[in-house]
């Protein structure tokens, strides 16, 4: 494994809300939340303001959770010496435990290829493929522990507020205390032929195949963290290994990776363009009205709420009750929670 | 003259040793914090084993869903319910009948 510094001042712990208090606007941003707010301002309002979430979603979500988990706890097991089954074993042990009760609706498609079963084979095909034959070695931090799992937060040199030429004028003089922070997760950061990349993972039913890569550049996550990964790790990123793991029901799982790279111009407008978005996002917010995109609506499969936004503006609390449950405040979508 | 018996491979050991496809169902429902390492290891051989079939196009046997294959057999006579099959009728298509309101 590589070794390589990395700044742990912009490692996360601790969980405050996301937004400015008493208001809508929020401050920090992941790449899922400015995802939603490019994709839909609607589609952001539901998620992160009002807290609407489905239980097809949770699926999704715990499944990928508890991959990566897996993945990082093999991992770190290697950085101790262990041998490859010993590592295993360690890793399946702790999903056994951690995944005991979890029991999804299988009777739907997302519960029948994401279930116990299915990521029991998934981590234990992964890891037999690419555990002791990875041309990507996983860079060592200076205190020894493997660049896994790194929970990243940064600050922008702006903030809310920057409708006005004076933000950092303010923000010096303390009028603006709070600049927009950008935090998340980078999956690994590795070593590839000398050269290193962040390395993210991914869990799909889809076939990959180079249609499946070129969904990732240009792409909001992927930029940021490839800006993350030069940030956090002070080092020259050149992109992202997307490292992607596709589950058969019949058929062996199949993976597949492939690489996306950012130059610093490429970087640089992505950050111009945040600053667009976040100045918008901040003026939905002071409106209380964030409209719809109906021409994303049909996209990835169809957005999770296009049943609600297709009905009378007057019945879509009721549909929204009907399909959704409300989060409570402390368990939405939150940027600035710690893995 | 007697041929040499050939050495097993891994992949028949994988496939011949290996628990059974509903063992995995028994271990999994077990209290996680009393499984041994060797539970482990059976449940890493499961999957192991899974895809060795899989690699050898063997399908794994699924349960139909909302079946019970241990439910007795039953055999229905339709005719001594008054249900025999009616031929099927065709009905031709109105015009628009494959329009749908949305």
């Amino acid at each position: 494994m590589s070794e390589l510094k990395i700044s742990s001042e912009h490692l996360t712990t601790g969980v405050a809300s996301c937004f400015l208090p008493g208001t809508n606007i929020q401050y920090a941003y992941d790449s899922t939340s400015i995802g939603y707010l490019k994709t839909c301002p609607r589609l952001y309002q539901y998620i992160m303001i009002e807290g609407w979430g489905s239980r097809d979603e949770s699926v999704h979500l715990r499944f990928g959770i508890e991959y990566h988990s897996a993945l990082q706890d093999y991992a770190i097991a290697r950085s101790s010496g262990a041998s490859h089954e010993d590592s295993i074993r360690d890793s399946i042990r702790a999903l056994v435990q951690r995944i005991h009760g979890w029991n999804p609706d299988t009777s739907n498609r997302a519960g029948r290829y994401k279930n116990p079963r299915t990521l029991l084979s998934l981590v234990v095909d992964y890891l037999d493929h690419f555990g002791d034959h990875d041309p990507a070695q996983t860079i060592i931090l200076d205190n020894g522990a493997p660049a896994v799992e790194l929970s990243f937060r940064f600050e922008l040199d702006f903030g809310p507020s920057t409708a006005g030429e004076d933000w950092k004028e303010g923000y010096l003089e303390g009028r603006y205390p709070q600049p927009y922070l950008l935090s998340g997760h980078l999956d690994r950061a590795v070593d590839f032929n000398g050269q290193a990349f962040v390395m993210d993972h991914k869990t799909s039913t889809a076939t990959i195949s180079s249609y499946y890569f070129d969904q990732y550049n240009p792409n909001n996550q992927m930029s940021l963290y490839s800006l993350a990964g030069k940030i956090v790790l002070d080092a020259p990123i050149k992109g992202v290994i997307i490292s992607a793991a596709q589950v058969l029901l019949e058929k062996p799982n199949a993976f597949q990776r492939g690489f996306t790279y950012r130059t610093d111009d490429q970087l640089d407008e992505w950050l111009v363009d945040l600053r667009h978005w976040l100045t918008v996002a901040e003026q939905y917010a002071v409106a209380g009205y964030w409209p719809q995109n109906d021409t994303a609506c049909d996209k990835f499969g169809g957005c999770r709420f296009r049943e609600v936004c297709s009905k009378s503006p007057s019945v879509r609390e009721t549909y929204l009750k009907s399909s959704f449950d409300k989060l409570e405040p402390d368990e939405r979508w939150n940027p600035l929670k710690s893995r | 003259m007697t041929n040499p018996i050939p050495e097993p491979n891994i992949r028949d050991q994988i496939l011949t040793q290996l628990p059974a496809p509903d063992e995995l169902d028994e271990l999994m429902s077990r209290d996680p914090m009393d499984l041994q390492s060797r539970d482990i290891d059976a449940i890493i051989a499961y999957q192991r084993k899974q895809r060795a079939n899989r690699e050898a196009g063997i399908k794994a046997p699924r349960p139909k869903r909302g079946v019970n294959p241990d439910a007795p057999k039953v055999s229905l006579d339709l005719s001594a319910l008054g249900l025999t099959p009616k031929p099927a009728v065709t009905t031709p298509t109105k015009p628009g009948a494959g329009l749908r309101r949305i």
